[in-house]
């Protein structure tokens, strides 16, 4: 049957009466990418100039590519991109699988009261600030701090996590996980509760105890969210990290902690070298898109699945 | 559909509020515009003026001087808090709108390269005559080629040590110990200390103001004091002082031996305050205005205790330097994009009479103080500290040198162990021979280059890595090729060229 274009109008119009709510909902999050991702774009222009906020953009003088020639002879920055890439990687490495280890370990808690419980606790420090979190580890990490008298009492040589720079990412890592692993067993939680529960009676029936059940079902069915996971993350591995590196740090531990953010921050705002920062801005946000583009192509590969 | 409906209502007021501050922040900046339409509306009602201050927690509205600003100037003023260098380039760079900013002496050369600052003269000339006659031998700081950008703001305690070595007195009494006099003494004292009390830290800095890594007492001790010090009859910078590499070795020294604190390149000062608090220190670099804080929490947890200054160090020819805190310290800046110049200059000019610079900070004589013979300013207590003892805050940078310091001296009577330390410090100051101001100290702000905050920050960060061992000595002939390749030598010549015309 061929419909009309009253028809067609009509189904349109019903559509549109049943669902404007919810694309109503959606005006605050486009609001938001347009206002803090897309009108930022009219600015980059900062990057080739010598930005004077008193004189604005248009008074500024034009320097070209004087800022992006600064920022590759830097001696600084090569560390700084390193510093970038291998703190957000080792977060990536410890922090993804570990959400998704505790999500089955959760999962097969059989007390609901007991699951809830330590769901609760692991997500309570998602909530904390950067700089509760840093209180908290420098009572346990510092010189003087809980880790250390244990350290000594049992005959060990104290250690200097916050200005020992062998150590200082391992602060690192460890705090991010203890702030994101719980609040990331979220979604493999909600991946979890997916699964067919007739696969695991099956495989009960076929003789799988607990771990091949994980194995053979639980860890397969959340590989694609895990990959997704990961892909997303990728896409922001240049620019995570500002708040805890930030509150974290110090001049003993640039060499191994200052990144791409925090580098733009001290030396663009603290410093007031705005058009040094937004160069070194742009060539970050260059590699991201980079690595989210390769991220999702290999997902695509690998998995089937992608972010678009 | 009447959920729809709330749901858009919802919306509608939250972008509605979204938008009505992005056009309050739209609003033309031009200082031109500003002025004209001031003159325009004479009848209109009084702007509030929103007034910054430095870096606090405390909800000034709260605070009794907060009230009375309206009767002393006429005009509602809102109190902020600037936290960080950060925070104000942030404000200066998005044209966020206030009418006074408190600017330090180390941002203030950063504000004037940026263009920020309001050209005052004018202002001043015609609404300002209690601000020239408040600031009459420190306004030339505040300007740049005969014009003023900033009004300065004398130190609050003039001639006072503002930083120094102090600590436990009770513990070197109980371990016999004495106070040191030159550097081999002091790290002696340190290994003396590390051994009668294994448990704590010998000696505590910090990392949070812009000069921690220099330690006055014993920086004294290698011949120097603060940034700038004449030497060989020009101003030279304290990353070139012949004594500069020995102070800074002696530091790595201290902290490779586990003398100093190993935490403290990570250290906030209130860090550092609960470690002495706490008492896991013995000694520490720090001044009489955090006494407040430590000195209370330290007697709470042992009432035994009993912090008190050292002396500063001598160095080989047995002379002990210290740089007298004078000059400006802080400067009150109106931002070139202000919409209420004239009433802010108008404001300011009422703040800066001696009559009112009396009433917002220390009170009503009778009820909060009383004058001694001397016409000295002595607290009644506890009305004064009931009232005035955040008043300071208010004060960062509209301070008249003429009343100012009288008054300061009151306020440093608020806390006994504050005023007893003070005193104290400011008795080993005057003992040292070398007791004088920086050659620099009066000399304009440093516009020669932009990058002299960046500069700073760089030698101050090069320092702590040298200290904790991350660095070896030999980096401070790297620091200083660094300096002298990146400005470091046109900020030189700029204060010899300055020095030599006001010698």
């Amino acid at each position: 049957m061929v419909r009309t274009t009253e028809q067609k109008r009509f189904r349109r119009s019903q559509y549109w009466k049943g669902n404007w709510q919810l694309y109503a909902c959606l005006v605050p999050g486009l609001l938001f990418l347009f206002v803090f991702k897309l009108l930022p774009f009219a600015n980059i222009s900062i990057a080739f100039k010598q930005f004077k906020p008193m004189k604005g953009l248009a008074g500024s003088p034009w320097v070209g590519l004087k800022h992006f020639q600064k920022l590759f002879s830097d001696p600084a920055i090569w560390q700084v991109i390193k510093n970038t890439l291998v703190i957000n990687l080792l977060q990536l490495v410890f922090i993804s699988p570990v959400a998704m280890f505790f999500a089955i370990l959760i999962n097969e808690i059989s007390h609901r009261w007991f699951q809830r419980t330590v769901q609760t606790i692991i997500y309570i420090p998602h909530f904390f600030t950067w700089v509760v979190i840093y209180s908290v580890f420098f009572i346990l990490f510092g010189s003087n701090g809980l880790i250390n008298q244990v350290i000594t009492r049992l005959g060990g040589k104290g250690i200097l996590f916050f200005v020992d720079s062998n150590w200082f990412r391992f602060v690192l890592v460890a705090s991010a996980m203890w702030n994101k692993v719980g609040w990331g067993t979220i979604v493999y939680l909600a991946e979890l509760t997916k699964i067919d529960q007739d696969l695991y009676d099956a495989a009960v029936v076929d003789g799988a105890g607990k771990l091949k059940q994980i194995w053979h079902i639980s860890l397969p069915s959340l590989l694609p969210t895990f990959v997704l996971m990961v892909t997303i993350r990728l896409g922001t591995i240049m620019t995570d990290g500002f708040g805890q590196i930030l509150v974290f740090y110090n001049p003993s531990v640039y060499d191994a902690a200052d990144v791409i953010s925090t580098y733009v921050y001290r030396v663009g705002l603290g410093q007031a070298n705005f058009s040094y920062a937004t160069a070194v801005g742009l060539f970050e946000s260059v590699v991201g898109l980079l690595m989210v583009l390769g991220s999702n192509f290999l997902s695509k590969r690998l998995t089937g699945k992608s972010v678009w | 559909m009447k959920r729809g409906l709330v749901l858009l209502a919802m919306l509608v007021s939250g972008m509605a509020a979204l938008f009505a501050n992005g056009s309050q922040e739209s609003a033309p900046s031009a200082k031109s515009q500003a002025t004209k339409s001031q003159v325009a509306n004479v009848d209109a009602p009084k702007p509030t003026l929103i007034f910054t201050t430095s870096k606090t927690t405390t909800d000034m509205s709260k605070e009794q001087p907060a009230s009375l600003y309206k009767e002393v100037t006429g005009y509602d003023i809102k109190w902020e808090s600037m936290d960080s260098t950060e925070q104000l380039m942030l404000v200066l760079a998005s044209g966020e709108k206030k009418d006074e900013i408190a600017v330090s002496h180390q941002q203030f050369p950063l504000v004037l390269s940026e263009g920020a600052a309001m050209d005052l003269t004018d202002l001043i000339d015609q609404y300002g005559p209690d601000i020239k006659k408040a600031v009459p031998t420190l306004m030339p700081l505040g300007m740049v080629d005969g014009r003023i950008y900033g009004i300065p703001s004398p130190r609050a305690a003039m001639n006072f040590p503002k930083w120094f070595v102090l600590g436990r007195q009770d513990l070197l009494d109980k371990a016999g110990l004495k106070p040191a006099s030159t550097p081999a003494e002091f790290h002696q004292l340190l290994k003396d200390i590390k051994k009668a009390y294994p448990s704590m830290i010998p000696f505590g800095m910090d990392n949070e103001h812009p000069n921690s890594h220099l330690v006055s007492t014993i920086t004294s001790g290698f011949g120097f004091r603060g940034e700038w010090m004449d030497v060989s009859g020009k101003p030279t910078f304290y990353l070139k002082n012949p004594g500069f590499k020995d102070y800074i070795g002696y530091m790595a020294s201290l902290y490779q031996e586990g003398l100093l604190d190993p935490d403290f390149p990570a250290l906030t000062r209130r860090d550092k305050f609960t470690k002495m608090s706490s008492l896991q220190m013995v000694l520490m670099d720090d001044s009489w205005d955090g006494c407040r804080t430590y000195v209370a929490s330290t007697t709470d947890a042992d009432p035994t205790s009993l912090v008190e200054p050292m002396p500063f160090l001598k160095d080989a020819n047995g002379v002990a330097h210290h740089e007298l805190a004078n000059g400006a310290e802080w400067f009150a800046v109106i931002p070139a994009n202000a919409d209420h110049p004239v009433d802010t200059i108008k404001a300011i000019n009422e703040i800066m009479k001696p009559e009112n610079q009396v009433y917002l900070a220390a009170g009503v004589e009778g009820v909060h103080f009383n004058y001694d013979k001397e016409g000295n300013i002595i607290p009644i207590q506890p009305k004064f500290n009931e009232d005035k003892a955040m008043a300071h805050l208010f004060f960062t940078s509209m301070r008249s040198e003429v009343i100012y310091n009288k008054i300061w001296q009151a306020r440093l009577m608020k806390n006994a162990d504050m005023y007893r330390i003070a005193v104290h410090s400011k008795k080993f100051a005057e003992q040292c021979a070398d007791n004088a101001i920086s050659p620099v100290l009066f000399a304009p702000a440093v516009t020669v280059i932009d990058n002299y905050n960046a500069l700073l920050a760089y030698v101050k960060d090069g320092c702590v890595q040298v200290i904790t061992g991350k660095k070896p000595l030999s980096y401070v002939d790297e620091m200083i090729a660094y300096w002298d390749a990146n400005g470091g030598k046109e900020v030189e010549k700029f204060y010899a060229d300055w020095e030599a015309k006001n010698k």
